[in-house]
């Protein structure tokens, strides 16, 4: 063997050019069989499908832009008068800061995120009420590369066996239910003492062979068990057999892993999606990741390329030093960042995040001359108002 | 959808089977996940808007769809070394997968790449492998793993330093660990 010693990359280069060509000995038309199979092409009743999904960006399209429209208005009629003050002189600017900040604080600050308003519009749930439960659920995106994590805001009190058991209901509510839910048919019975959740699957639940479904299938039932501290799910059907997972191979139980490491983007500007991380990836380039762009799946940043900080950890608290030249403002791209921020420290156990230097009192319903606390749950649903 | 198929295969499938492979090394998984690629790409081929080339695309959705994999096997890993309670990570599944033929009959050299591709970051192999092996630009290197043309540069940078290190460490050895383990496959 010739000697690398002193060589550059060139010789490594050179070799990996000369690596031979790996060929696929499968048939063309056996691979198109199986994954036409697979996706049920074949199956006429995928082109009215079809049909309808050719709509649905249409439809999405025109109430984004909708929503777009009006956000503007909302956050002029709420904050002219803040925003107006901070144009003028920095005297002035800075009395009329420190006068809503102090209305603010005068007012009971968790009130500030129990509005409905926010609710039915907001990526993040802030607070829940006493006459409330949360409930997770999770749908795969369009091309099965990401789950979306959905939380439902239950205005009803009951166990929490029962609110599952109506996942169903409550994604048809809101049109979930279409999404190719992994779970679809299964029943839940919670063991809060023992921290299992006993899923009972149809009969013919089948998550085929390909080893994506199967991992999204795991992290579906971490995404909805694990904030209620579930460490198990136990798999049952009613005829008594064990369950076939696909490349798991058959499985009695399986346990709930807890939420993973992940960068919060925006999907298809509707969903805060977690990108997931290795667990050993750093909180400081998982928030630098955040301003990375995925187009072709729909992925928009969350974090604006002019904006720079320097991020250091305070116990649980996760502090962001402003260091960006940009100018911030009270509007939803630098809302939905904060909330992109706050579920991204969450994902690595944070229970709080507090923003240094950020020379600006409000976005949205964040004050941010105080810490603020990470959100019980990401994508928020209000059922039964 | 059998035309878009046809075309697509016709165009792309041993370049996205490559891809597949070299970062798997293994046959039977590299088979599964190109038709899983396939129903992925198939699925959504009518909402696919053309902001990246079709190229890009395709290869970023078989990206996505080998660290899936790789991410299951990880878990699964941790889990099966939770249940037997092995201490050492890394340790707990053996590398058996047998050498493709293609390979076996290559130099000593070129083996030694092959072996030693492991030895990078999933990063650091993707990057290396759709710039010298598929011989891809940087731009589309770029697009299909997501990163700024700097960190393609860097990844890649760092990714021949580490496969020269290890040929370097086993040239220096003799090239015993390798051969070692060649001899058992």
């Amino acid at each position: 063997m010739k000697s690398r010693k002193g060589n550059d990359e060139k010789e490594i280069i050179q070799l990996l050019q000369q690596m031979p060509r790996l060929e696929d000995r499968q048939e063309k038309y056996q691979i198109y069989k199986q994954s036409a199979l697979e996706d049920n092409m074949t199956d006429l009743a995928s082109h009215d499908r079809s049909k309808f999904s050719r709509f649905a960006p249409v439809l999405a399209t025109a109430a984004a832009i909708f929503i777009i429209v009006l956000i503007p208005f909302v956050y002029n009629l709420s904050d002219s008068h803040f925003t107006s003050e901070v144009a003028n002189d920095s005297s002035g600017a800075m009395e009329a800061q420190d006068e809503q900040l102090t209305m603010i604080e005068d007012e009971n600050y968790d009130a500030l995120f129990t509005a409905e308003a926010d609710k039915s519009h907001a990526y993040v749930l802030h607070t829940v009420n006493d006459d409330e439960n949360v409930i997770f659920g999770a749908i795969p995106d369009e091309q099965g590369q990401y789950l979306i994590p959905i939380t439902f805001v239950v205005s009803a009190k009951g166990n929490l066996d029962e609110l599952y058991n109506k996942l169903p209901e409550y994604m048809e509510e809101h049109e979930l239910a279409d999404n190719d839910f992994l779970l679809q048919g299964a029943t839940y019975s919670i063991d809060d003492e023992k921290k299992i959740v006993k899923v009972q699957l149809p009969q013919d639940f089948s998550l085929g062979e390909g080893s994506v479904r199967a991992y999204q299938f795991e992290k579906t039932l971490s995404v909805m068990f694990a904030p209620h501290g579930i460490t198990k799910a136990v798999f049952e059907t009613a005829d008594g057999n064990t369950i076939d997972l696909g490349p798991f191979g058959k499985m009695e139980e399986m346990p709930i892993l807890p939420e993973e490491r992940a960068s919060y983007k925006l999907y298809k500007e509707r969903y805060l999606v977690p990108v997931p991380q290795q667990p050993d990836f750093p909180i400081d380039e998982a928030i630098l990741e955040m301003k990375e762009e995925d187009t072709a799946f729909h992925l928009t940043n969350t974090i604006p390329e002019e904006i720079n900080f320097r991020i250091t950890e305070d116990e649980k608290e996760l502090v962001l030093e402003y260091t960006g030249k940009a100018i911030l403002e009270n509007n939803e791209k630098y809302s939905v960042m904060i909330d992109a921020i706050l579920m991204t420290a969450k994902s690595y156990g944070f229970e709080s995040v507090r923003f240094d230097n950020i020379k600006i009192v409000r976005i949205g319903n964040y004050i941010l001359e105080q810490p603020i606390k990470v959100p019980e749950g990401v994508n928020p649903y209000t059922i039964g108002k | 959808m059998k035309t878009v198929f046809d075309r697509l295969y016709d165009t792309y499938h041993q370049d996205l089977f490559q891809f597949i492979m070299y970062i798997v090394k293994d046959r039977t998984i590299a088979e599964d996940l190109i038709q899983e690629v396939y129903i992925k790409v198939l699925k959504s081929y009518y909402t696919f808007k053309g902001e990246s080339s079709e190229k890009t695309w395709l290869f970023s959705i078989a990206r996505h769809v080998t660290y899936d994999y790789f991410r299951s096997q990880q878990r699964m890993k941790k889990r099966i070394s939770q249940f037997f309670d092995w201490s050492e990570k890394g340790e707990i599944i053996p590398d058996n997968k047998s050498l493709p033929e293609e390979i076996a009959i290559q130099n000593d050299e070129i083996r030694r790449v092959y072996h030693y591709l492991d030895k990078c970051t999933k990063d650091q192999r993707s990057v290396l492998i759709l710039r010298y092996i598929l011989s891809f630009s940087i731009q589309e290197t770029a697009e299909i793993l997501n990163f700024s043309i700097s960190k393609v540069k860097t990844t890649q940078h760092r990714g021949l330093k580490n496969l020269r290190k290890y040929l370097l460490e086993d040239e220096e050895k003799g090239g015993t660990e390798n051969e070692v383990k060649e001899g058992k496959r």
